[in-house]
């Protein structure tokens, strides 16, 4: 399999290879977040729901929606920070000189285009796939971790 | 005195009118979109927050766009600010100062468009469904007019501040370290970006401003640290 | 053959009306041409530069052998500014590497040949250099790219006099009988012995072409036709400081 060479993903001079490790880390990152976040709620309405069952009070789990809230932070502010990094990409080619006079000038017109672009958009799609993922994971904690009779009106993910 | 005042000058001829172009498109679309929605809803009177959608993008696109306008600085002016008998510093000081302006006019125009398209609203409602309580219920209610006009809610208050003097600073410092560095900061554009999210602020939440605050203080500390090196003299990075 | 017909370019931004940068220019320029492009600051030069590579927008047709200006022959023209047009991070083997890509007749021995005379560092990155080298170095590329047509705008604005003169003996030396130059700059008197042909702009406007053989062959030069062209009034500067001076006293 041919290796990827990350210059050519990148503009010329920057680090191409240090650039994608970022954008994974802060896709690592946000992923360890969310699951903290989801973790920390689940487990602390759901430990709320049962000792309230045990003193003889029914407290219905929070709803899948509610859980939820601010897991996906990290991945709504990649999502606005990659696209201001796409386009900081471009406006490279005007600082210092005018290395864009080079860039469209090439016979290959997509070159200028997959430098500026092509991180910062497989950091999206990444994100994308990374928040349906924890999506489906959380999904399945809160269905399968759920005793059903705690759910709000017995309907399976929660929904008020 | 005079000279700081001139450099001061020299930043607001530069940036305030194009800052006030912006701000004032977005009030005008903002007001078209809001006013279209009112005036072409049915019988029924329809929700503030369906009337508000889009608003919000559109001050989070302009807040975007200002803050791109601050922190281009293209063409090479180190040569000028260097022999000025203002130092260098002082002139992103002064920069920053006047970036800070332009983020918290944005933020007073947002409001004041804030305040009028919901008085619009109020009064266009039917005396049933209005009482003098409905636009202060909503700037509580709603987390994007909350974290306008937060009311009681001085934290609020203080973390827009700090964010505009932060933003403010990193979109000043932006053109000075890639002056001596060659290197594009990121902070200031994750910063930014993060303050697009997290702005809109719910009652009683302080996690998020907790989490901008820190971006905030990080991105002022580092960015401070650059210019007292620089102050101080230290070889450049691109030397 | 390079041909331009009736190109026209405005400018609106920051004018109340637009601007012309161009006015109608038409030229041909064929191959092995060395050609200069003169004329006064805001004279249209650039413009008329960045219209030949597609940098802009304007009215009008630019072509090569015929064909309008597109991705299938745009290597075949090159360029050098005094904008500069490298990337600054990069050092010179990294240029060579991106430009050895992308342009398919790369003349390599042309590039390490150049890059010794003008004693310019490989492995240095580009923002590191001194003015002069990064003017060096900007048309080093443009030479070596393997384009039939180079353009070079104002190139040696920061080079000593040996420098520009070194430079214009081994251009002449290195290109080939189908390699074509266009060369706007200032330094008339420098480049008058070594282009072939003159283009003259004024507002927009092509003024004047002639053949340097032919400006000889009757006499003149190419600094008389040029003044000759303008209007140039010698007497201008005489008349100014009199006028300056009328009414004041002696000392």
């Amino acid at each position: 399999m041919r290796r990827l060479d990350w210059e050519a993903l990148a503009p010329l001079g920057q680090d191409g290879r240090r650039t994608a490790r970022r954008i994974g880390l802060c896709l690592g990152l946000s992923t360890l977040w969310g699951l903290c976040q989801f973790l920390a709620s689940f487990l602390d309405a759901r430990q709320t729901v049962l000792w309230a069952a045990r003193l003889g009070e029914r407290f219905p789990m929070p709803s899948f929606a509610a859980l939820l809230s601010r897991t996906m932070l990290g991945f709504e502010i990649l999502a606005v920070f990659l696209p201001l990094a796409a386009a900081g990409n471009y406006l490279s080619h005007y600082l210092e000189t005018r290395s864009i006079y080079l860039m469209r000038r090439l016979p290959d017109r997509r070159d200028l285009w997959r430098r500026c672009l092509a991180l910062p958009a497989a950091g999206l799609l990444g994100g994308v796939v990374l928040a349906l993922a924890l999506l489906g994971l959380f999904l399945a904690v809160y269905r399968l971790c759920t005793p059903w009779e705690l759910t709000a009106g017995g309907a399976w993910w929660g929904m008020q | 005195m005079r000279k700081h005042l001139a450099v001061l000058a020299l930043w607001a001829r530069l940036k305030l009118g194009k800052v006030f172009g912006l701000l004032v498109l977005m009030a005008v679309f903002e007001a078209a979109l809001f006013g279209g929605r009112l005036l072409r809803a049915g019988e029924d009177p329809p929700l503030l927050e369906d009337l508000l959608w889009g608003i919000s993008i559109l001050c989070a696109a302009t807040f975007l766009a200002v803050f791109a306008l601050l922190c281009w600085e293209p063409g090479e002016r180190r040569y000028t600010l260097g022999r000025l008998s203002v130092s260098e510093e002082a002139v992103v000081l002064w920069s920053a100062a006047c970036n800070s302006v332009c983020l918290l006019a944005l933020w007073a125009v947002q409001t004041a468009a804030a305040l009028a398209l919901c008085a619009w609203y109020a009064a266009s409602l039917p005396p049933e469904y209005a009482s003098g309580q409905t636009l202060f219920l909503a700037f509580y209610r709603l987390e994007f007019l909350h974290g306008l006009l937060p009311l009681a809610d001085w934290g609020v208050y203080l973390r827009n501040l700090f964010l505009a003097l932060a933003l403010g600073f990193g979109a000043a410092v932006q053109p000075y370290r890639y002056r001596r560095s060659g290197k594009l900061p990121l902070l200031p554009a994750a910063l930014a970006a993060a303050t697009v999210v997290l702005f809109p602020q719910e009652t009683a939440n302080f996690q998020d401003n907790l989490t901008l605050l820190l971006l905030a203080l990080l991105l002022l500390v580092r960015y401070g640290g650059y210019l007292i090196q620089g102050r101080r003299g230290m070889p450049d990075e691109a030397a | 053959m390079l041909e331009l017909k009736n190109l026209y370019k405005d400018y609106r931004a920051g004018h109340i009306s637009p601007q012309k940068a161009l006015d109608g220019v038409s030229v041909a320029i064929g191959p092995g041409e060395i050609v200069g492009l003169f004329g006064e600051n805001g004279a249209g030069k650039t413009t008329l530069m960045k219209c030949i590579l597609g940098l802009i927008r304007y009215r009008g047709e630019v072509l090569l052998d015929g064909e309008p200006v597109t991705r299938r022959n745009i290597a075949r023209l090159s360029f050098a500014t005094c904008e500069h047009s490298f990337f600054p991070a990069l050092t010179a083997e990294g240029h060579r590497d991106f430009y050895r890509m992308h342009f398919p007749r790369w003349r390599e021995k042309r590039f390490r040949a150049l890059l010794e005379f003008f004693s310019l560092p490989a492995n240095r990155a580009l923002r590191h250099f001194s003015t002069g080298q990064k003017n060096q170095f900007e048309v080093i590329l443009a030479l070596s790219q393997g384009a039939d047509y180079i353009l070079m705008d104002e190139p040696f604005a920061g080079n000593d006099l040996f420098n520009r003169e070194d430079f214009y003996k081994v251009l002449l030396g290195i290109l080939e009988p189908t390699e074509t130059v266009v060369l706007s700059t200032h330094l008339l008197e420098e480049v008058e012995r070594f282009v072939s042909r003159a283009l003259l702009l004024r507002r927009g406007k092509l003024v004047g072409d002639a053949s340097t053989l032919d400006l000889e062959e009757r006499g003149g030069s190419l600094t008389a036709y040029v003044k000759e062209t303008y209007g140039y009034e010698p007497d201008r500067v005489s008349r100014a400081l009199d006028r300056l001076t009328e009414g004041e006293e002696e000392p």
